[in-house]
C-alpha cells in the first residue's frame, strides 16, 4: 500500500499507464524510423 | 469552379499534422471530463471498460475517419459532403449519402458555437488568476458565486452583467477566425505547433507542483495527493456489473477522441494518397490517451481530495466538471504559493486544449465552403466566424436557461453518435470491407491486425447503434419532451433546437445548390486527383 493505494490500484495504474506510455513510444519510434527509411529510399 | 483541379491546401510536414490532430482530439474533457467520470465509476476498475472501448470502438472508427478523408481528399472533397457519396457504387446512392453528410457539417459547427464560450471562460479565468480577479475567494461556494456571476446566472458583487463573458467570447471567436483564415499549413498547423507543446509543458509543470504538495493540512493526514490518486485507482469491481459503467467509458473514448465531429475526416482529406493513416492515426489516438489518463488523471482529482478532503471531492465531482475546473481548482491554486501563476498555467492549458479543438470543429464548415461553395479562404472564415458570433450569442445570454445544455445533447452527444454510425456503416458496408480495408492500409507504416476487419464491420456499428438506443431511452426521451423542465425555460429550449435546425437547413440547402452549380456530384474512381 502507497497510502490508500492499495496493490490492486497499483496494478491498474501500472498497467494502464505502461500500455499507454509503451504503446505512445513505441508509435513515435516508429514514424521516426520510417521516415528515416523513406529518406534513405529517396 | 472545378474542385479537383483546384490546388488543394496539403500539410507541410507530419509533425504538424500529428500534433494537429491530437489537439483536435485533446480537448477540456481530457482534464475535466475523464478525472471525473473515472471517479464517479469504479476508479481502476473503470479502466477495463474505457480500454475496451478504445479497442474496439475509438481505435477502429479514427481510422475509418481518416480513411474517408483521405479518400474523399483524392477526389477534391475536404468534409463528409463529398467523401461519403464517393464510398457509393451509383450516382442516386452518392447522392443520398451526401445529404446524409450534412451531419458532418451541422454538427461540429453547432458544437463549436457553444465549446468556443466555454473556451472563452477558460481564457478569462487565465486572466483573471493572473491579476487576482478572485483573489481571497478561498471557500467553495465564494469561488462558485463568482462563477455564476461570471456566467450571468445571478447579479452579485462580482458581476453585475454578461459584459465580461461577451467580451472574451468575442475575443475568442476573433482568435479562432484568425487561425481558419491563415488555413491549414500556416493557421491550424502552426497553432498546433505552439500550442500542443505548451500544453503538455504547462501540464507537467502542474503535475510536478501537485505531487510535491504532499499532505496540505498536517492535522488531516488522510488528505493527501497520493490518497486522491488512491480515489482515482482504486478498483470498485462492483462498478463492471453496471451498464452505467460500460456506457460512460463508451461515451468518454467517443468524446475524447473526436470521433462523429467531422474533423478528422477534413484533416485527413489534406493527405496524399499514398500517405499513412495507420500509425499517424494510431500515434496522434495514443498521444491524446497520454494527455487524458496521464495527466489528466494526475492533476484536478488528486489535488482536489488533497485540499478538500475524500467526501467533498465526491460532491465536487458529482457537481461536473465546471465545478471541479472554474471553482476547486482556482479556490486550490490560491492556497498555494504563486498561486496566480498556478491558475493561469492552469488555465491556459484548458485554452490551448480549447482551441485547438474549435479550430478542427470549425474545419468541416470550412472545406464545404470553400470545395463546394466555392468562397475564398477567407470568405468562408468570415462565414464560420460569424455563424460561430451570431449563435453563440443566444448561448452566452441564456445560458441560465439550459441552452448550452440543450445543444450540447443534441449535437455533442446525439448529433456525434448519430454522424459515426452513418460513417461506419457507409464505409464498412456500402463502399465494402475489401474496399475499405485496402483503402485504410495503403500506405500504412504498420499492419493493422486483420481482426479489425470484423471489428470494424459489426462490433464497432453494434456498439454504436447500443450508445444510441440505450443514451435515447435513458436521456434522449426525457430530455426530447422536456421532462421536469422549469416552464420558463422551455422557449429557450426550443429556440436552441430552431437554432440547430436553421443550421441542418442551411446546410442542405447548400449541398442541393452544389449539386445545381456541378461542384458535387459523383465522380468515378478514374478522376482521383494527382498528387
Amino acid at each position: 500500500m502507497i497510502g490508500n493505494l492499495n496493490l490492486s490500484g497499483l496494478i491498474f495504474v501500472t498497467l494502464a499507464w505502461g500500455f499507454i506510455i509503451g504503446t505512445t513510444v513505441f508509435c513515435f519510434w516508429k514514424i521516426l524510423y520510417s521516415e528515416k527509411q523513406k529518406k534513405s529510399t529517396n | 469552379m472545378n474542385p479537383e483541379k483546384q490546388a488543394r491546401e496539403m500539410w507541410a510536414t507530419r509533425i504538424g499534422l500529428i500534433l494537429a490532430m491530437a489537439g483536435n482530439a485533446i480537448g477540456l474533457g481530457n482534464f475535466l471530463r475523464f478525472p471525473v467520470k473515472a471517479a464517479q465509476n469504479g476508479g481502476g476498475a473503470f479502466m477495463i471498460p474505457y480500454f475496451i472501448a478504445l479497442l474496439l470502438l475509438g481505435i477502429p472508427l479514427m481510422w475509418v475517419e481518416w480513411s474517408i478523408g483521405r479518400f474523399g481528399g483524392q477526389f477534391g472533397y475536404g468534409s463528409s459532403v463529398g467523401a461519403l457519396g464517393q464510398l457509393t457504387k451509383s450516382r442516386r446512392a452518392a447522392m443520398i449519402a451526401n445529404f446524409f453528410g450534412f451531419l458532418g457539417i451541422t454538427v461540429p459547427l453547432a458544437f463549436a458555437i457553444y465549446y468556443t464560450y466555454i473556451e472563452s471562460w477558460t481564457l478569462a479565468y487565465s486572466f483573471f488568476s493572473l491579476t487576482s480577479q478572485y483573489s481571497g475567494l478561498l471557500s467553495f461556494e465564494e469561488m462558485s458565486k463568482f462563477l455564476i456571476g461570471f456566467q450571468g446566472k445571478e447579479s452579485n458583487i462580482h458581476f453585475t452583467g454578461l459584459s465580461v463573458a461577451l467580451l472574451f467570447f468575442i475575443l475568442t471567436v476573433g482568435l479562432n477566425y484568425y487561425v481558419i483564415e491563415r488555413g491549414i499549413s500556416k493557421g491550424i498547423e502552426r497553432l498546433a505547433k505552439i500550442a500542443l507543446p505548451l500544453l503538455f509543458i504547462f501540464a507537467i509543470i502542474l503535475v510536478i507542483r501537485i505531487w510535491t504538495i504532499g499532505t496540505p493540512d498536517p492535522l488531516k493526514p488522510e488528505n493527501s495527493v497520493i490518497n486522491g490518486f488512491a480515489y482515482l485507482w482504486n478498483p470498485d469491481f462492483t462498478y463492471m456489473t453496471k451498464a452505467s459503467t460500460w456506457l460512460a467509458a463508451a461515451g468518454q473514448i467517443f468524446f475524447t477522441l473526436s470521433i462523429g465531429t467531422g474533423s478528422i475526416l477534413t484533416y485527413a482529406s489534406y493527405l496524399k494518397h499514398k500517405d499513412d493513416i495507420a500509425l499517424t492515426g494510431l500515434t496522434t489516438s495514443m498521444t491524446n490517451e497520454f494527455a487524458e489518463v496521464i495527466l489528466g488523471g494526475s492533476i484536478a482529482i488528486p489535488v482536489a481530495v488533497a485540499f478538500f478532503g475524500l467526501a467533498q471531492t465526491e460532491q465536487i465531482a458529482r457537481g461536473g466538471t465546471f465545478d471541479l475546473g472554474f471553482v476547486a481548482m482556482p479556490v486550490i491554486f490560491q492556497n498555494m504559493p504563486f498561486g496566480e501563476i498556478f491558475g493561469m498555467l492552469w488555465f491556459s492549458l484548458l485554452f490551448f486544449a480549447g482551441i485547438t479543438s474549435s479550430v478542427a470543429l470549425c474545419s468541416p464548415a470550412m472545406a464545404f465552403l470553400q470545395d463546394q461553395i466555392g468562397l475564398t479562404r477567407r470568405k468562408a472564415a468570415g462565414v464560420v466566424g460569424a455563424a460561430l458570433l451570431f449563435f453563440g450569442l443566444p448561448v452566452v445570454f441564456f445560458l441560465k436557461y439550459g441552452f448550452l445544455d440543450e445543444m450540447d445533447f443534441w449535437a455533442g452527444t446525439f448529433g456525434l453518435v448519430l454522424f459515426a454510425l452513418v460513417e461506419v456503416v457507409l464505409f464498412s458496408w456500402i463502399f465494402g470491407m475489401k474496399e475499405a480495408w485496402k483503402e485504410m492500409t495503403s500506405g500504412a507504416d504498420i499492419r493493422i491486425p486483420g481482426i479489425f476487419k470484423f471489428i470494424i464491420k459489426y462490433i464497432s456499428p453494434l456498439y454504436l447503434v447500443g450508445l444510441l438506443v440505450i443514451w435515447g431511452y435513458q436521456d434522449g426521451i426525457p430530455i426530447l419532451l422536456m421532462k421536469d423542465r422549469n416552464p420558463q425555460d422551455i422557449p429557450y429550449l426550443w429556440s436552441a433546437r430552431l437554432m440547430i435546425l436553421t443550421i441542418s437547413a442551411v446546410t442542405i440547402y447548400l449541398i442541393w445548390r452544389a449539386y445545381k452549380k456541378g461542384t458535387l456530384s459523383y465522380k468515378s474512381r478514374t478522376e482521383i486527383r494527382e498528387d
